[in-house]
């Protein structure tokens, strides 16, 4: 549009990074691959991979000849005879970076999503074609990423739209399940057993406040760190009373929102209770996530939720050499206390995919890039080792034939992310898989909380993938967040501003009224038609 | 009549009311300062204040070893001195056209320009527009298209509509067209302006991210605040998800803010006393308003 | 004699003058106005593949999704509050303290403490929440003095609705005002000194010179930046405001911006956000429009 009156000015500078065409290997071999040796005598496909640097300074700083990628794109064209250009933008700019490729027309061969395609800013490129609809080449030689995730995820709008499915998706490792972290040096000295039951907690939380656990003549030791967002880490005890703020029921015919159910209110309730009685951090409504991890590794602090990947002695939290201010740290998860019926769900697991990978259709080869993707499901051992140990000789060595990898190794310990969860497009953060936890000392406890999470389930049915309704995209005090009407009430209770009754009472009203029961019209609309 | 007791309590008053203001100013820097320098034992239980305890530079040797925060610099310091230049240029021709009376469109000239500050620019029109010239992933984009703006070109017109016009008069006499008029005497009675403006670009200039966040996608053309939100912002925003940089093990992560901060903030600093010296010539040169 | 055309059209002087003017105009024309033309999008539903022109129109509907809006009232309100207390305050602050620097006759006390009173101003409101949420904690510095002194109680001050707005418009001063005293420095430095020469003979104290020679001296100045801020004066930084907004205090402190930054959270709301940004926007116009009028009227100086 603007072409029409630039067209004078307009120069081809801009950064079109489009994949180098090259003659595509005819041996398209789809699943658990022998090397074919005839794509070794062609150019290998490459195509562009935009995702997300997570974070990671050592993405951010990463060269063109880094030894993972040199390491990876060997291997894949060896093996199937592509190559990719990862191409990392700044995590917390993912939003933008997608809006301007956009609106610039500019989208590469691949882009890493968040866990949907269900974003408002895909809708008219997905309805002009201009992201390839990939229910086809997935069926035909995505056979393994097919089989990877249970059916209700593929008709989930999470993946699927009208029927057609866009992208290829992530796996998230075990549903990333939460875990609530606590001082098993603590619990020795105290002579306690792991907490079970909410009694358990609170005698757990009591000696923690009323002991001088780390020796420093002072009584400042926390015994439940919560922070001002009210987020997934903040729900230690929804899951003993049922009922989470994220979560929905089907119930007499419409769908009914944890947020306002009755019971919500006795979860709040039991936190007042832990508040007066001083368990929880005061600064808690000051400090925010980013806040949190610094604060725990430099304060003694009895309790915290995680996500349960990172307690393992080579996790960040688990790690005792992490806590600068603490000797003999020895971190335990556990999944949340038992109820008098004996389950124990903890938190709701999240979805089978953590992210989606678009393709534009203007790719040129397709094909070769679902093949790439399925790849990652092969039996492919060079493969399997690149993503465990990393690159020899720079992670590992090899003696006698066999692989010595040392996890605590300076190189691996920075370095682990990149080959365990960033170069593994497909399968997530191999950090939590099993067989990286094999070599972690405290690899089978997380193990355990893994399958006890996972065992414990989770009763969300359809509304798993229910995206975000209309009404409360305009109306964000709707949700359960910074900045909406339930944090504010939970923050005046807590506090002691207004009683528990009165001030949930009137939270239900308000909600109500301000769109609440818009929200469920439209989400009962919607699980009537999606379930 | 002022009596000199009345007079001298006065500045003492003054004076001791400004430094207290002033001390207060300064105290969060000195804090960022003492903590940067602090063993991190006592940055990590809060105990560090005004002054560094355990002496400890290794957070400035771990970011003098990082190339590219030194390459940053060379950026954020090119495109400062190259950005402020190209701003003054079109400012000051632009605001001093726009404060002569003759000076065709002008009313209608200044309304429209009215209208750009009272409405917001909106970014994704704005992207598209750098990009249709061809700037993007250059450094150009993060010098022209904020070059200048209505508070620029209206501060610069008030200062030189209220110059002395016996002056412009007398050049006009002497056969002056209107660019030796400008270069010739506007500007060098202007100085205090133009410096303070300049200024104001500068420390803009060199204190931006936000366009290098959409427009540039080279790394090696960061500027040295891309950085800097990468290591003090992003990681307050985000979770501990990924694992962690053990080279910065030895220092708790709020030292390394504490200089990265001081370590971005310093150099720009410095341009301030810079500039001073320019106020004071100002008043030589004639007044303001009759 | 003129001699070429070229001569011929730059001696005239309203020519020349408007090819002094040609870089600007073309820079306001190409990175002003062409994307202001973009706010249309708020009567569209901008998509972003659809581009600006492809999109559909929506009429008057994004606008009114903002009068459908729950906590309209509440943030409008919070908004005003705050923008008259930051116009109140924080206009006259830089003023202020530019003047009372002005009488300091110590050469190197003057210019030393005008370095040190700007420095705020570099830091980001990550760092200066963080300073003075430590600082107002209920085991932090005022709190302990108070203990101290008077041995009172400690005041959650960060949690107290009573005390978010002044506590947010403080702080912000704190932040800008010595940075704001530097377009008044600049000016008074072009003030002639001979006038107060005068003035002292003629008998007139400090304040007398202050009334009838600085201050009329720093009027365009003063108009100026009055009009430019009063233009945008429902505009708020969200990264102050969010730094020390919590649960307890949203009420009082959630404004207009804090609420399109959490709409902006939630995706691709990007007419929506626009519209807003328009209303807001007339705000300041008939705000510059009235006051520019008003100003011409009382003091002659106008911003056009």
């Amino acid at each position: 549009m603007l072409g029409l009156v630039l067209s004078a000015c307009s120069s081809n500078k801009s950064t079109n990074k489009e994949a180098t065409d090259s003659k595509a290997s005819p041996s398209a071999s789809a699943s658990s691959g022998t090397p074919a040796s005839s794509a070794a005598n062609e150019e290998p496909y490459k195509f562009t991979l935009v995702l997300s640097n997570e974070n990671s300074d050592y993405v951010r700083q990463m060269q063109a000849d880094d030894p993972y990628i040199t390491a990876l794109n060997k291997i894949s064209a060896e093996e199937i005879g592509v190559v990719v250009d990862f191409q990392p933008f700044e995590m917390a700019d993912r939003y933008v970076t997608l809006a301007t490729r956009l609106a610039s027309n500019d989208m590469p061969d691949v882009f890493q999503l968040d866990t949907t395609i269900q974003v408002p800013e895909l809708a008219g490129a997905i309805a002009g074609g201009a992201i390839l609809d990939t229910t086809e080449l997935l069926n035909q030689f995505g056979k393994d990423i097919l089989a990877a995730y249970p059916d209700d995820f593929w008709k989930s709008p999470n993946i699927s739209q009208n029927g057609k499915l866009y992208g290829v998706p992530k796996l998230q490792i075990s549903q990333q399940p939460k875990g609530i972290y606590i001082r098993q040096d603590w619990l020795d000295k105290l002579g306690m057993k792991q907490p079970e039951t909410l009694d358990d907690y609170l005698a757990y939380f009591e000696a923690v406040k009323t002991t001088d656990l780390d020796g420093d003549g002072q009584h400042n030791e926390v015994p439940l760190v919560l922070t001002k967002e009210l987020s997934i880490y903040n729900w230690v005890f929804e899951g003993y009373f049922g009922v989470f703020p994220d979560q929905w029921k089907y119930v007499d015919g419409t769908a009914q929102p944890d947020l306002i159910d009755p019971k919500m209110k006795e979860v709040i309730g039991f936190y007042k209770t832990l508040y007066d009685k001083g368990y929880i951090n005061d600064s808690m409504f000051t400090m925010s996530m980013g806040e949190r991890g610094g604060f725990i590794l430099n304060n003694p602090v009895g309790a915290f939720v995680h996500d349960v990947q990172h307690s393992g002695k080579l996790g960040y939290y688990g790690n005792p050499g992490n806590y600068t201010t603490q000797q003999g740290v020895d971190i335990a998860v556990v999944t949340g206390p038992k109820t008098p019926e004996g389950t124990k769900r903890f938190a709701p697991l999240r979805l089978p995919n953590q992210n989606v990978f678009i393709i534009s259709s203007k790719a040129k080869d397709p094909q070769k890039i679902v093949e790439y993707f399925n790849w990652y499901f092969s039996n492919s051992e060079a493969l399997a080792n690149l993503l465990l140990y990393g690159v020899e000789g720079h992670n590992y060595t090899v003696k006698d034939g066999k692989i010595d990898w040392d996890p605590l190794a300076k190189v691996n310990l920075d370095e682990r992310f990149i080959y365990q969860s960033y170069i593994s497009p497909m399968k997530g953060d191999l950090r939590a898989s099993d067989a990286s936890l094999a070599f972690d000392p405290s690899g089978d406890m997380v193990k355990q909380a893994k399958k006890d999470t996972l065992a414990a389930g989770d009763d969300r049915g359809a509304f798993k993938y229910m995206p975000v309704m209309k009404t409360q995209l305009e109306n964000p005090q709707l949700g359960y967040g910074d900045g909406s009407l339930y944090a504010d009430m939970f923050a005046k209770v807590i506090l002691g501003r207004e009683t528990l009754d009165q001030a949930f009472d009137q939270f239900v009203a308000n909600w109500k009224k301000q769109g609440g029961n818009d929200v469920i019209a439209e989400a009962t609309a919607w699980y009537n038609a999606n379930k | 009549m002022p009596t000199f007791r009345s007079e001298r309590w006065f500045q003492w008053c003054n004076g001791f009311f400004i430094l207290a203001v002033s001390i207060l100013m300064l105290m969060p820097l000195v804090h960022l300062l003492a903590v940067s320098l602090s063993a991190g034992e006592f940055v990590s239980r809060n105990q560090v204040y005004f002054w560094p305890k355990g002496w400890n530079i290794s957070v400035y040797e771990y970011l003098g070893g990082q190339s590219r925060l030194w390459r940053s610099l060379g950026v954020s310091v090119y495109i400062t001195l190259m950005g402020t230049m190209i701003t003054l240029l079109i400012s000051t021709t632009l605001s001093y056209a726009l404060s002569r009376k003759y000076m065709p469109l002008r009313s209608l000239i200044l309304k429209l320009i009215v209208v750009t500050f009272i409405f917001s620019l909106p970014l994704i029109p704005f992207f598209l527009v750098v990009r249709d010239l061809g700037l993007l992933n250059s450094l150009w984009s993060l010098m022209i298209p904020t070059a200048t703006g209505a508070y620029y070109i209206f501060i610069m017109a008030a200062f030189f509509r209220g110059l002395s016009s016996e002056l412009f008069e007398a050049g006009r006499i002497d056969g002056c067209n209107e660019y030796r008029l400008f270069w010739q005497i506007a500007v060098p009675m202007s100085i205090p302006v133009i410096a303070t403006i300049a200024l104001f670009h500068a420390v803009y200039q060199w204190n931006s991210y936000f366009y290098a966040i959409i427009f540039i996608r080279d790394h090696s053309l960061y500027p040295m605040q891309m950085l800097v939100r990468e290591m003090v912002i992003l990681d307050q925003m985000m979770n501990n998800l990924t694992g962690y940089d053990t080279s910065t093990k030895a220092m708790a992560t709020d030292q390394l803010k504490a200089g990265v901060v001081l370590f971005v903030t310093f150099p720009i600093l410095l341009v301030y006393p810079f500039i001073q010296k320019y106020f004071v010539k100002g008043a030589m040169l004639g007044s303001l308003k009759e | 004699m003129p001699r070429t055309i070229w001569q011929a059209l730059t001696s005239n002087p309203r020519v020349g003058v408007f090819i002094l003017a040609v870089p600007g105009l073309a820079y306001f024309l190409l990175f002003k106005y062409l994307p202001l033309l973009g706010n249309i999008i708020a009567f569209k539903n901008y998509d972003l593949f659809l581009g600006i022109w492809g999109s559909p129109w929506v009429g008057f509907s994004q606008f009114e999704r903002m009068f459908r809006y729950g906590e309209f009232i509440q943030i409008v309100t919070n908004t005003f509050a705050i923008s008259f207390y930051q116009l109140i305050f924080g206009f006259p602050a830089p003023l202020i303290l530019a003047l009372l620097l002005n009488e300091i006759r110590t050469f190197w006390f003057k210019r030393f403490t005008q370095t040190m009173l700007y420095l705020p101003h570099f830091l980001s409101w990550i760092i200066v929440g963080g300073i003075f949420i430590e600082l107002l904690s209920t085991k932090g510095m005022v709190n302990l003095m108070r203990a101290s002194l008077f041995g009172a109680g400690p005041v959650q001050y960060l949690i107290e609705p009573d005390y978010f707005r002044g506590i947010l418009v403080s702080i912000g001063i704190w932040k800008e005002v010595g940075w704001g005293m530097i377009i008044y420095l600049a000016a008074l430095a072009g003030i002639n000194p001979s006038l107060y020469e005068a003035a002292v003979v003629d008998g007139a104290n400090r304040w007398r010179q202050m009334w009838s020679i600085t201050l009329p001296a720093l009027l365009p100045a003063i108009v100026i930046l009055f009009l430019l801020r009063v233009g945008n004066l429902l505009d708020q930084n969200v990264e102050q405001v969010l730094v020390f907004l919590n649960p307890l205090v949203r009420n009082v402190g959630e404004v207009i911006d804090t609420y399109v930054y959490r709409v902006g959270l939630q995706g691709a709301q990007y007419s929506y956000t626009t519209a807003i940004g328009i209303l807001k926007s007339l705000v300041g116009l008939v705000m510059v429009v009235s006051l520019n009028q008003l100003s011409k009227k009382v003091t002659g100086e106008s911003m056009y």
